[in-house]
């Protein structure tokens, strides 16, 4: 075999490049540490937040190049080279919130909190692709997050308003 | 999660000659969506992932005469919402834009979960419905693997240890043909209990072909030739589509377990048919 085509030696540390919430970062991390892991224990970024650890509840929900993906089922070697947003990221710099951050706020969208790092991610990605989406579409978006306070009543108000208060913009 | 050795080969045949490297220790790792949760239950334990996500290339869905071509990168989300796909196998997307949730289809890949070889998966169900050639690259080249013949049983695939699923080519159903598949959860999200493919041919109103596929059933991709053999020669009537749809679980051998008796799956699997042959056969009059 032609070195060209020789493929490379497994490494078990791997450089990443990324940029995380705005920054462009470069870390080593263990060849299997899950996103989630490298974003709350490497960059302290605890709105990634761990809930069922099984790919089910979404309150790991992140954004991978603006498409939302679940960080507990992705290693962080994965996103080399891409674009991760996690809610930390989504407030300008001024600290005022984003319209899905606000419209939470304001239609009382959550109760513990614990899921609504994941709800606002999946649904700030949702109103990027359709601004205006009937209930049945986010109900249909958000079935990978779960709720365990009550019902979905207020997070599905909370992003019809948050698409109503975007629209009023 | 265990400690694990990450390469990322640029070329599919350099995915190949790892995994010959590696043998059983080396595992695929495209979407990760099956992959990763076993690796943190340490259900499988593997030293090395070839991560296959950098080859170039590979995320294609095309249309290529009566076939349509998916590369091994392109993931659920592509395929369920690609306008190709819509177009040539509604069915496709149907049963693909229903996998898992939106987050698992944004990193999914069809090939991969054709190669997972689950039970209860869709794409597996469909790769035998649409009697699809999984075309297999080894370090020794490619082979095709007819979609029947591909699933020999509970996640074991016709794949030998060095290859890969680079691109599966699905029939795309004629004229006068309609596919449509169905399944039922007992979660959002969650794998189905029972499925059903149906692939219906009408000549004007009569059924001149018809193919019925269960998954989750059986543990594997299940041809149902029985009850799809006695619509054939028949008008598409709601009688006859039903009694197809109860000849389907009446053959049917799926097995009890937590989620249901066997009269309760069977039970499923009839209403899936009926629904299943119901959607087809509107898109054979289409």
């Amino acid at each position: 075999m032609s070195s060209e085509t020789a493929p490379p030696e497994p490494q078990s540390e791997v450089s990443i490049s990324l940029t995380l919430n705005g920054r462009d970062v470069t870390r080593t991390v263990e060849a299997g540490t899950l996103l989630s892991a490298f974003l709350r224990d490497g960059e302290f970024l605890t709105g990634v937040h761990r809930g069922c650890e099984s790919t089910r509840c979404g309150a790991c929900t992140v954004l991978l190049d603006g498409e939302p993906i679940k960080s507990c089922n992705v290693l962080a070697v994965q996103v080399d080279d891409q674009e991760v947003t996690t809610v930390e990221g989504l407030a300008d710099e001024d600290g005022s919130l984003h319209p899905v951050q606000e419209s939470f706020w304001d239609t009382h969208g959550l109760q513990c909190g614990y899921c609504t790092p994941g709800m606002v991610l999946n649904s700030v990605a949702l109103l990027e692709e359709n601004d205006d989406p009937s209930v049945t579409e986010v109900q249909e978006r958000l079935s990978g997050n779960i709720c365990r306070c009550t019902g979905y009543t207020k997070i599905i108000e909370s992003v019809r308003n948050a698409a109503d208060a975007i629209d009023d913009d | 999660m265990p400690s694990l050795k990450h390469a990322a080969p640029t070329t599919v045949e350099g995915a190949c000659s790892l995994l010959e490297e590696h043998g059983d220790r080396a595992a695929i790792l495209s979407g990760g969506q099956s992959l990763l949760p076993k690796l943190r239950q340490r259900a499988s334990s593997y030293d090395v992932l070839v991560d296959i996500n950098g080859i170039e290339g590979q995320d294609y869905i095309e249309r290529d005469g009566d076939q349509l071509r998916v590369g091994c990168l392109a993931r659920h989300a592509d395929v369920a919402t690609s306008e190709i796909v819509e177009q040539a196998i509604p069915a496709l997307a149907d049963a693909v834009g229903l996998i898992g949730d939106i987050q698992v289809r944004n990193r999914g890949t069809l090939c991969g979960a054709i190669a997972t070889a689950h039970p209860s998966g869709d794409p597996p169900t469909m790769v035998s419905l649409l009697d699809a050639d999984i075309v297999a690259t080894g370090i020794d080249g490619r082979r095709i693997i007819d979609g029947p013949s591909f699933y020999e049983g509970d996640r074991t695939t016709a794949l030998n240890d060095t290859e890969i699923v680079s691109e599966v080519r699905f029939q795309i159903p004629g004229e006068g043909s309609g596919a449509a598949y169905e399944k039922w959860t007992p979660a959002e999200g969650s794998y189905p209990i029972a499925a059903v493919g149906a692939l219906v041919e009408l000549d004007d109103e009569t059924v001149t072909d018809a193919r019925l596929v269960t998954g989750a059933l059986e543990g594997r991709p299940t041809e149902m030739p029985d009850a799809s053999a006695a619509l054939v020669g028949e008008e598409a009537t709601d009688e006859a589509l039903s009694a197809a749809a109860t000849a389907l679980g009446d053959h049917a051998d799926p097995s009890e377990d937590f989620e249901g008796s066997v009269e309760f799956k069977r039970e499923l699997a009839t209403t899936m048919a009926k629904d299943a042959l119901d959607g087809a056969t509107e898109r054979a009059r289409e």
